[in-house]
């Protein structure tokens, strides 16, 4: 089994099965495109990642390196956030900064899958929530100036959703 | 404050997940998701209601870009409340890219003045839904043609709702009601439909029979038309 080095931002070097680093849509281009030869035994650098991090991910790759391509999602098909497998929901079970952290990485690393299930378990923090409440899970400051949410609120009155 | 750390598009897709109601709420968070929730509401088939009781400045002076309206044109309204509504409608198509249109119309005298009134606007539209609400108090003044043109050359879906006229109102309502001719040289999808009536299926107006012209590439299959009697004709 093929492996490569990769190196994070505070210099620590991981060994990783290549099947699972092609899970990062970027390091695929890597190998694949520009032609980096991991066999040459030097690292590839990820400069936005911290070890701790990456860590984490290459957890979460290494259980998903055998899961199917996702269908194509239709646009205009309404969004479900109740489809996250119970392990990936464990495995978000993390401080919010980590949460943070990670989505960050996903996306440097474009990992698509990952970041839809962390973009949904985001979501469902959101969810039902009053403006009060999010800015209080996520310590959001109402920076509004007097008078603005009364407007929004009003605003939001004469919106609503058609069914196509 | 993490939430600031994510690039714009993760924002975004995290928004994307969550319904129209929750998607609003979070506008009243803060400055920033304001806006963000500003440029999804497009995306999201979220349209507004322009009503008498609408303040102009309220909806204008936004960080919101709306693209879909929902106008109510019935005959019990006076006319100084259907003023106000094209007013509202005039500030609408000074400002946003109106493409989507959702008319709930009481009357075919109603779409027509309607029509006439912001011809440019139907023209550009790329989405019209019309849906005729059963049994609006009629107008004897009306004296309709019994036909109609609509040109709607952007257009490329078109749904058309109807409540199927009774038995009992035939005669009041066919003098009420004209032919649409619709032209829609670039349409897409059409969706037509006749609501049934319970009790009186039988009393189809005969003479409404509503004409669309569809461009010679719309595929026949993609239109769906409910109604026991399909008064509507497709061409080609």
């Amino acid at each position: 089994m093929s492996t490569i080095k990769l190196e994070t931002s505070d210099g620590v070097k991981f060994t990783v099965k290549t099947q699972v680093a092609k899970c990062s849509g970027t390091i695929r281009t890597m190998l694949e495109d520009i032609g980096i030869n991991p066999q040459d035994g030097e690292a590839i650098p990820l400069s936005n990642v911290h070890s701790t991090i990456l860590q984490k991910i290459l957890v979460w790759a290494e259980h998903h390196v055998d899961d199917p391509e996702p269908p194509r999602e239709d646009a205009d098909a309404a969004k479900r956030t109740d489809d996250i497998c119970s392990w990936d929901e464990d495995f978000l079970k993390v401080d919010q900064r980590t949460l943070f952290d990670v989505m960050l990485a996903a996306n440097y690393l474009d990992m698509k899958q990952l970041i839809a299930v962390c973009c949904k378990t985001v979501a469902n923090m959101i969810k039902g929530k009053t403006a009060d409440q999010i800015r209080r899970t996520f310590n959001i400051e109402n920076d509004f100036p007097p008078g603005e949410e009364d407007k929004i609120r009003l605003r939001n009155q004469f919106c609503e959703e058609r069914s196509r | 404050m993490d939430f600031d750390r994510l690039p714009l598009e993760m924002r975004q897709h995290i928004l994307n997940f969550l319904p129209v109601p929750d998607l609003l709420q979070q506008a009243l968070v803060c400055r920033a998701w304001n806006v963000l929730v500003g440029t999804l509401i497009p995306k999201r088939n979220v349209a507004v209601r322009l009503h008498a009781g609408v303040d102009r400045a309220l909806l204008v002076n936004s960080v919101r870009k709306y693209n879909s309206i929902v106008v109510y044109l019935v005959e019990d309204r006076s006319t100084s409340d259907m003023e106000r509504v094209y007013e509202l409608i005039d500030a609408f198509r000074g400002k946003f890219q109106l493409n989507k249109w959702y008319i709930k119309v009481g009357s075919s005298s109603k779409l027509i003045e309607c029509y006439e009134t912001f011809e440019d606007v139907f023209q550009k539209l790329a989405e019209l839904h019309v849906c005729f609400l059963p049994f609006q108090p009629i107008d004897a003044r009306d004296s309709l043609a019994a036909f109609y043109d609509l040109h709607l050359d952007e257009l490329q879906v078109l749904h058309w709702e109807e409540p199927q006229v009774c038995a009992y109102y035939s005669r009041m309502l066919s003098q009420n009601s004209t032919q649409f001719n619709v032209f829609a040289p670039k349409l897409k999808r059409a969706k037509i439909l006749f609501k049934e009536n319970s009790s009186s299926a039988k009393g189809v107006n005969p003479y409404k029979r509503h004409v669309v012209t569809a461009p010679e590439t719309f595929k026949r299959g993609k239109e769906e038309i409910t109604g026991n009697r399909r008064p509507w004709h497709m061409f080609p």
